[in-house]
Order: structure tokens, then sequence, then C-alpha cells
């Protein structure tokens, strides 16, 4: 996707047409726009996605207003007024046009929430134009709404972007949907088991063992999706509910009594937090050692036993040796070498095979044994630093727990204290904290069991397809179905190994390239990571480190860039290889306020590392987010400039210029209503 | 981009018979189709189609 032009007209605080070229030049991919506070850049912004979702972002208020004030206001009654955004893209050779307006009969003074009408237009590479009825399933399948945020978004919420509990299972299910893996998830959790049922229930009703098995397999896939719903169920309530403890630890922050108590816990509970990820990197430890060296255990004696049968062996010269003596025994009774010529008794060759004989094995024995005998002592030494690492690991483990029991009594104790405060709006928020909390365990509890559950079934349902494979067929009508559901199960079994796979790799690719963008803006030492679970944490020497609002900023800019570029290398793969089941893209990245709250050493990093996030980036930023050093690098990679230029009737503001390009470009004036137009800055 | 020596999607696919890694790419075509619908009702027609086609 590759934006080319957003077009406004009225919409919100722009009046009349306002144009915006957003096409770039090869290394220059950025766009420029400069705008006052209020003159418009998070309208601008939201201008993209309402073209493309017809939603705005939670921040922008008054969102039925989508007419500007003034044209709304002249237009009299009973007179149509509209206002529209209408976005040109290119993507995959096509040249797409999505435009969306409302259009009204003003009957009222205010305006009043309507639903817009969107029309997306296709030219294809051989002019070809087309227009479906399926508009916003068009605009889905190229880029999918739960995606914006990540190519859409405010600087300085960004931070927000990646954190709270729920964002592993969104980044995960975002990421899958961005790079295609999506068809697989279709197919492996609906589709394929559908046809499967499909497929049997084509076999002539009876008591036929197939039929059963078909039967029997389809009962369990129903129980199967059940359970799989329950569970989403079950995620959404855990999400739920967290949000209700956040909110009310918000609310006991506000209360003056309460607020140390509730800040010292929430210092607390991020302790307790890293205190159980240091537990779970231990327990992985453990299993890692007994993975790759726990048989060692079990080799005790044996190596001795086996030292001691190999040393007589070697007395007796029974160990692999490279010439044995019997083969020259052999040639000494045969009377013949083996090149074939005659050995006569007591000739130099003859005298030689008997000297040969007797040293025969012997080096290849000494050599064997030495080997053997090291091997077995290495064991014994592997044996004893397996004991002593897993000694080591099980004694931090226990420290851990200590910590964590510690830690826990200590939150325990602020429960308590904040229980006695007695103030009723306290007592009543720490209930209801409470009962959240207590009904979110239970929702974890709920989910365990249904995920045990979850296996078992697929346990069963594996043994009934192989089952139904080798079951007998009663004619060939049977047979062929057999043949058939065979198939898909085979192709069934492949996707889920290729949606572990490639989730993996994708995941993995991901962190090397954050790890990338990450170190190019942070100064720290700290490392972020993608672990297995999706989760984004920021790793310091220390263990997890606590991350604040700028580290939070800066993690996600890079979580966000390393999205654009795997995207993009998937789509390049792509292209070379029909087989390639994953789909990746190309995609552009518009920013409000890049630095959010970032002090002047991080801003002039990011101007630096921006350019390099995508293949186009657009950039809403104020003056004040761009002087000096910032400035420069930014406009080194700009292909094109906008100054969102404000008008006001407020004669007591100040009017207002910008300096680019050594020149003093107007950025806020006078005028008869308030108002925004967009003005192109030479580059 | 990860390590050849690793166990890839493209070894999965290479293990299939001839006619499931036929039928595979056959899913995915017909699944990025009709992506973009919610519930889509031409999917599983479509692929009991393929099915049957491959296995006449």
């Amino acid at each position: 996707m590759k934006l080319l032009k957003l077009k406004l007209n009225n919409f919100r605080t722009f009046y009349g047409e306002q144009v915006l070229d957003l096409s770039t030049d090869d290394g220059k991919p950025s766009i420029l726009i400069f705008g006052n506070n209020g003159a418009g850049k998070t309208t601008l912004l939201n201008a993209f996605t309402w073209a493309l979702y017809g939603t705005f972002t939670d921040d922008v208020e008054q969102q039925h207003r989508i007419i500007h004030d003034k044209v709304w206001t002249d237009t009299p009654f009973g007179k149509s007024v509209s206002a529209s955004v209408e976005l040109q893209f290119e993507h995959e050779g096509s040249r797409f046009m999505v435009a969306r307006d409302v259009t009204v009969i003003k009957k009222k003074e205010e305006q009043a929430s309507v639903e817009p009408n969107l029309i997306v237009t296709e030219t294809k590479p051989d002019g070809e134009t087309k227009s479906g009825d399926n508009h916003q399933d068009r605009i889905q399948k190229i880029l999918p709404q739960g995606l914006r945020r990540f190519f859409f978004f405010n600087g300085e919420r960004m931070e927000k972007m990646l954190t709270g509990n729920e964002n592993s299972e969104e980044v995960q299910q975002a990421i899958k949907t961005l790079l295609g893996l999506e068809a697989i998830e279709r197919a492996v959790d609906i589709h394929l088991p559908k046809v499967a049922s499909k497929l049997s229930r084509g076999i002539n009703k009876g008591t036929s063992q197939l039929n059963e098995l078909g039967e029997q397999k389809e009962q369990l896939e129903r129980i199967k999706s059940e359970k799989q719903k329950e569970i989403q169920q079950l995620d959404s309530d855990i999400r739920s509910y967290q949000k209700e403890v956040q909110s009310v630890e918000g609310e006991l922050r506000k209360n003056d009594q309460a607020a140390p108590l509730q800040d010292a816990r929430d210092n607390l509970s991020d302790q307790i937090k890293d205190a159980h990820s240091k537990l779970n990197t231990l327990k992985e430890r453990k299993r890692d050692f007994i993975a790759k060296s726990g048989f060692l255990a079990f080799t005790g004696g044996i190596d001795q036993t086996v030292i001691k049968m190999a040393e007589a062996m070697r007395r007796r010269r029974e160990l692999p040796a490279g010439i044995q003596r019997s083969f020259i025994d052999e040639l000494l009774e045969d009377c013949e070498c083996i090149c074939g010529r005659a050995l006569v008794p007591k000739s130099p060759e003859y005298e030689e095979l008997i000297r040969r004989r007797y040293n025969a094995g012997l080096a290849d024995v000494e050599s064997r044994w030495l080997y053997l005998n090291g091997q077995m002592r290495n064991l014994n030494d592997e044996r004893t630093k397996l004991l002593e690492d897993l000694t080591q690991n099980a004694q931090e483990e226990q420290n851990t727990r200590q910590v964590i029991d510690r830690l826990n009594e200590k939150r325990s104790d602020l429960d308590r204290r904040l229980d006695g405060i007695n103030v009723q709006d306290v007592q009543i928020l720490e209930q209801r904290r409470k009962d959240y909390m207590e009904k979110e365990k239970d929702a974890r509890v709920e989910k365990l069991h249904c995920k045990h559950k979850l296996n078992e079934l697929e346990e069963q349902i594996q043994n009934t397809r192989r089952k139904y494979r080798s079951a007998e067929v009663a004619d060939e009508a049977e047979r062929k179905v057999q043949h058939q559901v065979s198939l898909i199960d085979e192709v069934l079994d492949a996707f889920k190994k290729i949606r572990v796979l490639k989730t993996e790799e994708v995941r993995q690719q991901l962190d090397a390239k954050m790890k990338e963008v990450f170190s190019r803006i942070f100064i720290k030492s700290y490392t972020p990571e993608l672990n297995d679970a999706f989760e984004l944490q920021l790793k310091s020497p220390a263990g997890v480190a606590i991350r604040s609002t700028g580290e939070n900023q800066i993690l996600s800019l890079s979580f966000v860039g390393a999205v654009s570029e795997v995207a993009k290398e998937i789509h390049e793969l792509k292209k070379h290889d029909q087989d390639e089941v994953l789909g990746g893209g190309i995609y552009p990245i518009v920013m409000d306020a890049p630095f959010g709250n970032l002090d002047v050493t991080y801003q002039e990093e990011i101007s630096q590392a921006l350019p390099a996030l995508t293949s186009q980036i657009i950039t809403l930023l104020s003056q004040a987010q761009a002087r000096g050093k910032v400035m420069k690098k930014l406009q080194g990679s700009a292909t094109r400039m906008y100054v969102l230029h404000s008008y006001t009737p407020n004669r007591e503001a100040k009017e207002e210029t910008i300096e680019i390009n050594n020149r003093a470009v107007p950025y806020v004036s006078y005028g008869d209503f308030e108002h925004t137009i967009v003005e192109k800055v030479t580059v | 981009m990860p390590p050849t020596s690793q166990y890839t999607a493209r070894d999965v696919l290479n293990e299939l018979s001839p006619e499931a890694r036929k039928l595979a790419q056959k899913v995915i075509q017909i699944e990025n189709k009709h992506l973009d619908v919610q519930n889509p009702t031409q999917v599983v027609p479509g692929i009991v189609d393929a099915v049957k086609g491959l296995t006449k």
C-alpha cells in the first residue's frame, strides 16, 4: 500500500477542498506536515482512518461533527450539505480511490451522527476500473482495521500501543492478520473440519464403520469448536476484569489517604511480576538442563564399568583396530601377499609380515582405548557439572520463591491497610477490586480447565481420524470418501505444523528486527524482547526493566518499524516463491507527534531512525517538535512538506510563522472564522 | 531471516503427497479469495469441489 493523495472537503476543521500529494521519491520517504496545536494534526491523522474505516480514535471529541462548523452554520435549513475525505493509494499494482462522505439535509441547528457513504474504486494496471458492492470488505482485505494502530498512530499515546495485559494476544492476532496467516487459521479452525464432515456425510446413511467414525469425528469437532469459543469468551472476560481492577486502582490513587498505599502496592506488584518472570526463567533453565543432559543422571557407575571392561579388552587386544592380526595370519598361512605375489618363508617379505604381525592393531587399540577412556571420564565430569548446575538452579528457585512470598506478605499487609482506611469510598473501591480480582482468578482457572479439555478432545479427534483412515470400506463410494477425507486430514495436519512454524519464524524475525531498530535509537544497555508468548519486554542487566513512558514510546516505535520491515521482507519473498504461504506487504506509517514527550536526545535519534522504518512515512508535528538538528534531519528525508495554516477571528491571539528553509511561513493568521487550510512548502 | 537449517514450512509442504500439496495450495487460494468476508459461504463448497476434482 502506497499512499498517493488525500483530499479533504469541509472535513471538520478543514474548510473547502484541501489536497495533499503524498507520493514520495526514492530515498526520500517522508512527507512532513507542520501544524500548530488545534490546527488539525490529529484530525488529519483521523482523516486517513475515517476514510478507510469510518471511525475516529477515542481522543477525538464531538465525533458527530464531521462537517466544518462554518459550512454547517451557513447552510439554510432544508438544504443539502456534505463533507468528505478521499484517499488515493496504490496496492499490488492497482490504484484505489476510497471516498467516504456524509451528505445530509439540514433539519436542526446541531449536527447529528450520520452514517457515512463509502465508495471504493479500483483501477487495475490494464486500465480496467471496477467498483463492487463490498467496499468495506475490500479495504479490510488490504489493511485490516485491527492493524491500524501499527500504521496510523499518535506518538503521544504510542506507549499504550503495547502496554496493558491484553496486548500480547492482540499483537499476536494482528501480526497473523498482517502476515497472511489468517488464511491458514481459518482453514484449520473452521473450514477444513467442515469439509471433512461434509464429505463424510456424502456416504449413504447406514451402519458402516466409516459412517459411524465420521459421525463420531463430527461430534468431537463440534465440542472442540464450542470449547474454543468458551476460551475466547473467558479471555475477553479476563481482559474486562483486568480493566476494572485498573480503573479501581486509578480511583484509589485519586484519594489522598489511599494514594500512597496504592502506589506502594503498584510497586510491589511490579516486583512480584519481575520475580515471577525470573522464576519462569529458572524453571525454563532447569527444563533445558534436563532435556540436554538429564540422561547423565542415569549413567552413574556405568562409565566405571565401561572403563574396566575396556581395560580388559585392551589387554586382550579385542578393541577394534585398523589391521587385525588375523588378517596377516591368513596371508602367512596362504603364502600369498595381498598383491598376489608368493610369500616364501624366510624371504624378506615373509619376515616383514612376521614383524608387522607382532605390532598389528596395537597403535589403534591404544588410540581407541584413550578415546574411550577420555569419553567415560568426561561423562563423569559432565555428570558432576549437571548436579552442580541443578543444585544452584534449585537454590536460586528457592530464593526467588522466598522473595515472592515476602513480597506477597507485604502486599497483603498493604491490602489490609487499604481495607482499614475509614473512608467509605475507599472501602467500596477496595471491595470492588477484590471482587474483580477474584473473578479474574476464577476465569483463569476455568480457562486452564478448558484448555486441558481441548487437548483431550484433540487427542480423541486424532485417534478417530486414524481409525477412519484404516477402517474397512463397504464399497467403492466409501473408499473414495475415505481417501478424500484422508487427504483433507493430511493438509490439516500440515497447516497446523505450518501455523506453529510460521508464527515462531515471524516472532524471531520481529524480535531480531526490533532489537536492531531499538539499539539504533536507545542509549541505555536495555534489550527489547518479544518472547514466546508474544509479550514485549524490555530487559536490563538486572532483569525485566520497569519501563518509563519514554522507554515505552521507543519500544513501540521500534516494534512498529520491525512490523513494517518484516511485512515488507515477507512480501518480497512471496514475489519469488509461489509456494510461500505468508502474505506480508508494504505499508505506510502515518504518525502524529512522533516524539511524544521524549527529550531532545531521543528526538534527534528518532528523527534519524524514522525514514529507515518504512518506504513511506507521513509525519505530523508542531513547531516545538521540529527545531534545530531534529528539523534538519527530518527535512533531509522529505519529498514534500505542508503547513496546516490556522485562521482565527480571535484578535487577541498572536499571529505566528514557522521557519522552514530559513523562510518564515504563515502558521497562525487572523481570519473571519476558525478554519485550517493546507499549504505546500518548498522543500 | 531465520537460519535455513531450521525445519521450515517448505519442509512441511515437501513432505505432503503430490495430491495433498496441490490441495494445500488450492485451499490457501480459496481462503485468501474470501478473507475479507466474515462468514464466507463459498469456501467449504470450493474446497469440496477441489478435493473431488483431485480424487476423480
